[in-house]
């Protein structure tokens, strides 16, 4: 390398190990190159050239790029993380998604049907019978439900209402007490209902009618 | 690669090892010029390195003609901003040092010598102090080393050498003041 060899010449220099041709010619070229005039004028100043140092100094640099490198690279390496993150963060989402699309739709499903009795609560009227009663409509709730709502007015203010009644011998209903004062139209009403209404068996009847808003 | 093109490939990609293989063979020549500033091993060793870190950055704005008269400037300015800082002063000679610094610089033309030229050396080395005059002709005419002037002459060795430096530049002068002139 030029380097070692001007540096060999600098040493030979310093210690006198040129002839004076030599000693003229790097005289002359370091006239031209300050560069080298003042690395002589340095090395002089050292009193030689060392050459260890000179070497441990190279290592130094090596050590420096290698460590730059490096440090690119887990940069690099850490923008490879960031991507998969990101791929990852972006596949999560998709996933996520898609659970909600296919998700959706039976919430959806399941509200249709929600709102479905919820119509039914509103157009219907829902007896069913309350623990101390032991009478049952011949034809089951259901059917005296819509017998209860067939004939309903429609015009009363409760949501609720108990009734009280007895079953005779024949399976009608007598002693009919709706839980409601008597000055309200709906008392009559179900007095009725439950007159013209199927038979029922049993004796003691006791029901909750359950009319829609 | 020359040096030129790795100077342009490393300013393109930032590419460290370009870097260092740009600057491996300087270092030596770099240590010994930081050396001859901070007289101290391991501050010219940390020099090397400073001035190593800041091409990092200045290489990739700077276009560089002359990557080594280039990086000898920088390196001497980092020396001597640093002993600035240090010391608030500086140690160094400026008689010493600034001639060395502008020869490079100049581009070295072929110049064709004729015969004027020739009669022109004498008159301006009559012009030179007797001195430089003798240390001149010693060196360039008779092509004898430092040494030797030092010992032919009496002078001591760092004087010869500045007035080898000085005689160079002022016969220099000289020689282009009287080309002016015609």
């Amino acid at each position: 390398m030029e380097n070692n060899y001007q540096l060999s010449r600098i040493h030979n220099y310093i210690h006198g190990l040129m002839s004076r041709e030599e000693m003229h010619a790097l005289e002359r070229e370091a006239l031209e190159d300050p560069f080298l005039q003042d690395a002589i004028d340095g090395y002089k100043m050292q009193q030689g050239v060392d050459v260890k140092s000179l070497s441990l100094l190279q290592q130094r640099l090596e050590r420096r790029i290698a460590e730059h490198t490096q440090r690119k690279n887990r940069f690099y390496f850490s923008w490879q993380r960031l991507a998969i993150g990101m791929v990852a963060a972006v596949m999560f989402i998709a996933v996520c998604t898609l659970l909600l699309i296919r998700y959706l739709p039976n919430r959806q499903h399941t509200n249709v049907t929600e709102v479905e009795l919820m119509d039914d609560v509103l157009t219907q009227a829902v007896v069913h019978a309350l623990p101390d009663g032991d009478a049952q409509p011949v034809g089951g709730w259901e059917a005296f439900s819509a017998f209860v709502s067939e004939h309903y007015s429609g015009v009363n203010m409760e949501k609720r209402l108990e009734v009280r009644f007895k079953v005779g011998q024949d399976g009608l209903p007598y002693d009919i007490q709706p839980q409601i004062a008597k000055r309200h139209q709906i008392h009559r009403e179900i007095l009725q209902i439950l007159q013209k209404g199927p038979k029922w068996q049993g004796k003691e009847g006791h029901i909750e009618i359950v009319f829609p808003e | 690669m020359d040096e030129k093109e790795q100077l342009v490939y490393y300013k393109q990609t930032g590419d460290l090892h370009v870097l260092g293989k740009l600057y491996t063979p300087y270092m030596s020549l770099l240590y010994g010029v930081c050396f001859k500033y901070f007289q101290e091993q391991t501050a010219s060793q940390d020099a090397v390195m400073q001035i190593f870190e800041q091409l990092v950055h200045k290489l990739r704005i700077h276009e560089v003609d002359n990557f080594k008269s280039w990086l000898y400037v920088f390196a001497r300015n980092y020396c001597l901003m640093e002993l600035r800082k240090q010391k608030g002063k500086m140690h160094v000679d400026i008689e010493e040092n600034m001639p060395e610094s502008e020869q490079k610089l100049v581009t070295e033309e072929e110049t064709k010598w004729t015969e004027a030229d020739f009669d022109k050396v004498h008159d301006c080395l009559a012009s030179l102090s007797p001195e430089q005059a003798v240390c001149v002709r010693l060196f360039y005419l008779d092509q004898k080393c430092y040494k030797d002037i030092a010992e032919e002459t009496g002078y001591d060795l760092n004087k010869v050498k500045s007035y080898i430096q000085n005689g160079k530049r002022n016969l220099k002068i000289c020689m282009e003041s009287g080309k002016n002139g015609k």
